[in-house]
């Protein structure tokens, strides 16, 4: 089964079978269809948002500790070879990334006998996205398949978000264990604060021709219902389009919606209008829906 | 206390509330104010009835003092029942106030005692026993996580 998660949903303003048809009297009988068409294309560039976070006692102490996480995810996705004009940061949110929210509701399920959970130190915190694209190249399906793959395992790897890297005490080893499982689910990807986007460029050629086609599946489905009723197709009255791209349930199918779907879907919701994006490297589709409503005559 | 009774009303709604706890963390018990241990280990002895010394020992519990704790899990073990299981839940809530790793083996008991599709109470008493600290312990909800997965953590 695909999974798709819609976008963008647009009207059609200007497709030039219109006409005047808009302008003139709403018939009182109607006939509505929709049609698909989609666009798949191999990826071209690798989109990465690493989501950082720092807490502290003082918010000039998470920002000092969130700016020193900055230098240090543009660095290491510098040296795995980003294109530097694409690396650029968010600006600074109240309220740590996932994995500190995560770890603060955590700590505040613990029972405490005999204290009042206000004993714990209260702290601030703050967190930003860095984004970052590589750009992917030819070869064979395979190959590219496996250039991203290995790309990805080494962004993984290098732990930009540096949530990796601190030695808990005893305690914080089972925070950390649970926050693990939470975030893991049944499957070992989600968890990582590193969300990955596969991206194509659209022409405004290859989308009017896709457009297109949706748009005559649905004058032809619609035509064939008015026919069914003895009654022919008018003018169009309206049009709309919406398009959905392919979400990445397999990755991430035990959390849909959970933190790490969300993070992906807010990435997807901010390609470009002349572009599409996907979870596949191999394949990335676009698909157009027109739905298209005709008086009858 | 008059003669060798005593008279205790304790507002104790964690034993019986249900539903979710949120992202809060369990309210643990406390003793009445002005409750000593001395008024309650004699009913350890000469209770007149089982039940009673059990309420003296979870009440000792909550004073920090485990005396009657073995008692109490006695108690629990001569009454188990499949739902809604009083006891079950002041012997474990019991040892999350005392917060005694030298408990755990209970705990275990506890743990192995939840039949199928008992997940919530499970979640209940991980969320309960959280905060106790030690070696042992650990191993045990370390344990739990790795049986019974995420949901015990939602």
């Amino acid at each position: 089964m695909s999974a798709k998660l819609v976008v963008s949903l647009a009207p059609l303003m200007a497709l030039a079978f219109c006409g005047g048809a808009l302008a003139q009297a709403p018939s009182s009988a109607e006939v509505s269809a929709s049609g698909l068409s989609s666009i798949g294309k191999r990826a071209q560039v690798l989109r990465v948002q690493v989501e950082l976070g720092a807490d502290g006692r003082t918010a000039k102490e998470a920002i000092a500790k969130l700016n020193a996480k900055k230098d240090s995810a543009r660095k290491k996705l510098l040296d795995l070879g980003a294109v530097e004009k694409s690396l650029q940061f968010t600006e600074l949110r109240i309220g740590g990334d996932t994995r500190q929210q995560m770890e603060d509701m955590l700590r505040a399920r613990i029972p405490r006998p005999g204290r009042a959970s206000a004993t714990q130190p209260s702290t601030v915190s703050f967190s930003a996205i860095l984004k970052a694209e590589w750009p992917l190249s030819g070869g064979t399906p395979d190959e590219l398949l496996l250039a991203a793959v290995e790309l990805q395992e080494k962004i993984r790897a290098a732990d930009p978000s540096g949530s990796q890297a601190a030695v808990p005490t005893e305690g914080d080893e089972e925070i950390r264990e649970e926050m693990e499982m939470l975030m893991r689910g049944n499957e070992g990807q989600a968890r990582s604060p590193v969300t990955f986007l596969f991206v194509v460029r659209i022409t405004p050629e290859e989308r009017a021709k896709a457009l297109a086609e949706a748009f005559e599946k649905a004058r032809s489905s619609a035509a064939g219902l008015a026919k069914a009723a003895g009654r022919e197709l008018g003018p169009v009255q309206r049009l709309s389009s919406r398009s959905t791209i392919e979400s990445p349930m397999a990755e991430y199918e035990s959390y849909r919606y959970g933190p790490a779907y969300n993070r992906w879907a807010r990435q997807a919701a901010e390609v470009d209008p002349d572009e599409a994006a996907g979870p596949q490297p191999t394949s990335v589709t676009l698909e157009l829906a027109v739905t298209a409503s005709f008086s009858l005559k | 206390m008059r003669d060798d009774s005593l008279s205790l009303s304790i507002p104790n709604p964690e034993l019986y509330r249900g539903g979710s706890y949120g992202n809060t963390a369990i309210e643990l018990p406390s003793a009445p104010q002005g409750l000593k241990p001395e008024m309650l280990r004699p009913f350890l002895k000469n209770a007149p009835d089982a039940t009673t010394a059990a309420y003296a020992s979870y009440l000792l519990a909550l004073l920090g003092d485990r005396a009657g704790f073995d008692k109490l899990a006695e108690h629990w073990r001569a009454n188990k029942r499949e739902y809604s299981d009083q006891w079950q839940k002041m012997l474990y809530t019991a040892a999350a106030v005392m917060n005694n790793d030298e408990l755990t083996p209970v705990l275990a008991e506890i743990y192995a005692s939840f039949g199928k599709g008992r997940e919530w109470e499970m979640r209940e008493f991980y969320r309960t026993i959280r905060g106790i600290e030690g070696k042992r312990v650990l191993e045990l909800r370390r344990k739990m996580r790795n049986e019974v997965g995420p949901s015990l953590l939602q």
